[in-house]
């Protein structure tokens, strides 16, 4: 079986140069990704870092393709939890197309091991993320993250008692 | 496990489960933000739904499969205004709606193909785009407008084109 990348699209009703500037600008991150900042030096080889309000730096990675309000890609390490941590890096590339008033975002994360834990997590959180981004180019407000988040800390914890189950 | 064509799509939406349900089950709502499609449906186990576009008529037409307001919508999968993608017969599209806060999390599993499906491919496109016209016409009141529809009947065309083809 080889493993399944996810993938995500949505539709944006915002400039391009919005959507670009909502990706890679950690006070906007921090608006629609539960407090998270991408903190990166974005260029190819350039570090990057999602720094956790209360966790601090939670996953760090590489730039792996930099071609501005078009497409980005980075390596992405989970470094704050030891059975994601194991899997080493996977990767995130994010593609943006104009269509009329409407930005086409196209997310995917791949690079995954066989059998990935990783995967399982980010396959939840990056549909909320992405969620709360359109309504804030939509409409100026996020979604709240509360309840989001709980959903994705639920989702993360399934995933690792499946991760502990058959070691036991 | 087995590698059977299944298509997921899970949307966060600043509504209310019965305000998503309604927008998915009256057709003067979908046509809306589904690029003018109105989507008819007697919503009852066994009853009827047809889907009606601007121009093309009857496109595709189902069964419900599941119906339990607000939280399960699932009903078969027919296309009929293209030859290729009608041979293929059901397929299935199931919504499940939960209530998180404010926000509604919304997950489209359209799944039932036969291996090899140009209706799967040709799904895959439409779905994010209907999807996302939802969260813009529910939260905002505007959905997103009729060129993108273009580029996904577009798409639409090119894959059953393709099809055809090969």
């Amino acid at each position: 079986m080889t493993p399944q990348n996810f993938i995500y699209v949505t539709y944006i009703r915002a400039s391009q140069d919005a959507v670009w500037t909502a990706l890679i600008d950690p006070d906007f991150t921090a608006q629609y990704w539960s407090g998270t900042r991408l903190e990166a030096d974005w260029r190819v080889g350039g570090k990057v870092a999602l720094i956790d309000p209360t966790r601090g730096e939670t996953d760090t990675g590489e730039v792996l393709i930099w071609e501005p309000k078009a497409r980005l890609a980075y390596s992405f390490h989970v470094a704050f939890d030891p059975v994601f941590a194991a899997e080493g890096h996977s990767r995130v590339t994010v593609e943006l197309e104009a269509t009329g008033e409407v930005v086409k975002l196209i997310l995917t994360h791949d690079g995954f091991p066989e059998v990935s834990r990783v995967r399982d997590a980010v396959s939840g959180g990056w549909p909320s993320i992405l969620s709360s981004l359109k309504s804030l180019l939509e409409s100026g407000q996020a979604l709240p993250s509360g309840d989001a988040e709980a959903e994705r800390n639920a989702a993360s914890a399934r995933a690792r008692i499946a991760a502990d189950a058959p070691a036991r | 496990m087995d590698d059977e064509l299944s298509f997921l799509h899970v949307a966060y939406i600043r509504a209310s489960a019965e305000e998503v349900w309604q927008a998915l089950t009256h057709p003067e709502l979908t046509q809306d933000y589904w690029f003018g499609t109105r989507v008819e449906g007697d919503w009852r186990v066994g009853g009827q739904v047809t889907l009606n576009a601007p121009g093309l008529g009857v496109t595709d037409r189902g069964q419900v499969l599941v119906c339990e307001a607000p939280c399960r919508l699932a009903y078969s999968w027919n296309v009929l205004f293209d030859p290729i993608f009608a041979r293929e017969g059901a397929s299935r599209v199931s919504f499940d709606l939960k209530r998180l806060g404010a926000v509604t999390m919304l997950t489209i599993v359209h799944d039932g193909f036969k291996p090899g499906s140009k209706v799967f491919e040709s799904i895959r496109d439409g779905w994010p785009l209907i999807a996302s016209s939802l969260k813009s016409f529910l939260e905002n009141g505007a959905a997103l407008e009729i060129t993108q529809a273009s580029e996904a009947v577009r798409a639409h065309t090119e894959a059953a084109a393709r099809a055809r083809q090969a």
